[in-house]
């Protein structure tokens, strides 16, 4: 049902604009006069057919959806803090292997004697990536670390995912195929090569 | 040694390392750095069969064929095949040549966006198409089928389920038994949600794949393999090899989607396979089915595979024949160390050629 008030509110004020705004009424006579006025009166239809219909439904057009659309910027921010807190872990894990490995090889280094056979330098380095690869091996068959790892993959999946929903909801309103309908003719799609060649299969045997 | 002197050589030595690349560099011309590019030597082939992105490669014979039943060689879907064809001095593939076997090959290639819906049974139609084109060229109604990795465990699962199509199986390197704490995968899969990867990804991205198997050996794989590389950057012949490695290591196509939510979800998992309850194809494979000779090759340092998680397949199957062959060496050195190639692959040709002319 039209909202009749809304539609005599937005008229007065395209008259009130009409006198503040002289351009908007052109001097007779002006060269192009008449497809100025065609294009007015025409915006003019448009404008009515739009602020005719009642404010419901222009809430439906124009802010239900940038609430949403704010509303899922906000969830994909808030999984990308996720996924920094996991890499933080992740990292924090790592960062402690590497000084503990590194402060092990220098007191081995400094404990050993010194053989003359060998570079001390590369002898330094052996032991460091002895050390490091020892420690690392252990942190990777934590389980308190391997689920830190678990969590990480499916924090950035989630910013994946996030991010993926948005573009859909996007291509969605600009009339575009969107993922998910185009998986779902690769499904088909599927389905039908895989009937197609057992058919193929049995009339060769 | 004090501390501050550790940090000394640390620096003398790094010093001297880059020092030495930038030398080589500078030459330009001369022979370490110049002309090298990582090419694979691959030894030719020609397609002989193509179904959707999947290529089935023949091998131009390099002697008289002395071996009557031809091969198939199939490799993971999370590689690429060449591995097994690196160069000619560490070509897994020329060894089998050099014994005059015939030889094939599955290309996997790159799935496209569409085949994230294609299952382990599709891969074993796949395979199941190419042995019936080699069936169809050779004449004979088995052929003998070679699986490494990944590709070993689809090979299992092949001759399981079409078990009067396979002579004989050889079996590198393959996950069988997914229950053993060993491999580092076995612990990780059991927290990594692989429903959350396929619904996200759709096909599981080659980048994601690769980080994984860096992570394995952080220190080894993105430190000490780079310095060992600079300490033999004069011998033009490892400095070769090392490009070809680099090549395809990040040469990683992407996975099917459903085939790797499958594979960890049913094998890493519930370990389906050897518990005789993994549905195929809508059919439930057993190994009891496979009565081929068996050879089982392991690599005794393997950290991606570990050896329990493959010598178990030959108390599982019902073959007569079976055997386990293992070599001191990792994952990949097994296709591509030279001691493997001087000591080991000339023995698995001939208990293939051997298995392939005993009465069945």
């Amino acid at each position: 049902m039209k909202d009749q008030s809304f539609e005599s509110l937005y008229r007065s004020w395209f008259n009130l604009s009409k006198t503040l705004f002289p351009f908007l009424s052109p001097p007779k006579g002006f060269p192009a006069e008449s497809q100025l006025l065609d294009w007015q009166s025409e915006f003019e239809k448009i404008s009515k057919n739009i602020l005719g219909l009642p404010p419901s439904s222009l809430m439906e057009i124009g802010v239900v959806p940038s609430v949403e659309a704010y509303k899922d910027y906000l969830d994909l921010m808030s999984s990308q803090v996720e996924l920094y807190r996991h890499s933080a872990d992740i990292w924090t894990k790592f960062s402690t292997v590497w000084a503990e490995g590194t402060q092990a090889a220098v007191s081995r280094v400094a404990s050993e004697t010194a053989k003359s056979d060998v570079d001390p330098g590369k002898r330094a380095y052996n032991a460091w990536v002895e050390e490091l690869e020892r420690r690392f091996d252990i942190l990777l068959r934590d389980e308190e670390f391997t689920t830190k790892l678990g969590s990480f993959v499916s924090s950035y999946l989630e910013v994946k995912r996030r991010s993926d929903g948005i573009m859909e909801r996007n291509c969605s309103r600009m009339n575009i195929p969107t993922k998910s309908e185009i998986n779902g003719m690769y499904k088909k799609l599927h389905d039908l090569e895989k009937k197609v060649d057992k058919l193929s299969r049995t009339g060769k045997s | 040694m004090s501390s501050a002197d550790w940090f000394k050589n640390i620096e003398r030595a790094m010093t001297d390392w880059n020092k030495r690349l930038a030398e080589e560099i500078a030459k330009s011309g001369s022979p370490s750095v110049s002309g090298l590019n990582g090419d694979i030597d691959l030894t030719p082939s020609e397609v002989v069969y193509v179904k959707d992105r999947v290529k089935l490669l023949h091998y131009t014979p390099i002697t008289k064929s002395s071996v009557r039943v031809p091969l198939l060689v199939v490799c993971a879907l999370v590689n690429r095949y060449y591995i097994v064809d690196l160069e000619r001095n560490l070509s897994v593939i020329r060894r089998y040549l050099e014994r005059g076997i015939d030889v094939y090959i599955i290309d996997w290639g790159d799935p496209a966006p569409s085949d994230r819906y294609e299952t382990i049974g599709d891969e074993v139609d796949y395979i199941d198409a190419m042995v019936d084109v080699i069936r169809e060229l050779s004449g004979l109604k088995k052929i003998n089928l070679h699986g490494y990795c990944m590709g070993g465990t689809l090979s299992v699962i092949y001759a399981s389920m079409h078990p009067g199509k396979i002579r004989n199986l050889v079996v590198q390197a393959a996950p069988i038994d997914f229950s053993t704490n060993e491999g580092i995968f076995n612990l990780w899969a059991r927290y990594i949600d692989a429903d959350e990867i396929v619904d996200t990804f759709g096909n599981v991205p080659a980048s994601f794949m690769n980080l994984g198997f860096l992570l394995v050996n952080p220190v080894g794989l993105m430190i000490d393999k780079y310095v060992k590389f600079y300490e033999k950057i004069n011998d033009k012949e490892h400095v070769q090899n090392f490009l070809r490695m680099e090549k395809w290591i990040f040469d990683t196509p992407d996975v099917p989607g459903e085939s790797y939510r499958q594979f960890l979800n049913d094998l890493f998992k519930k370990n389906l396979l050897v518990k005789g309850e993994l549905v195929v194809n809508d059919v439930r494979v057993s190994l009891k089915e496979l009565r081929a000779p068996v050879l089982s090759l392991v690599a005794d340092h393997d950290t991606l595979i570990p050896p329990s998680s493959s010598v178990l397949l030959n108390e599982l199957v019902s073959s007569r024949v079976k055997k386990i062959m293992r070599h001191p060496t990792g994952h990949v050195g097994l296709c591509v160390s030279k001691n493997a190639h001087k000591e080991f692959w000339p023995l698995v040709a001939d208990w293939i050629a051997k298995n392939s002319t005993r009465k069945e």
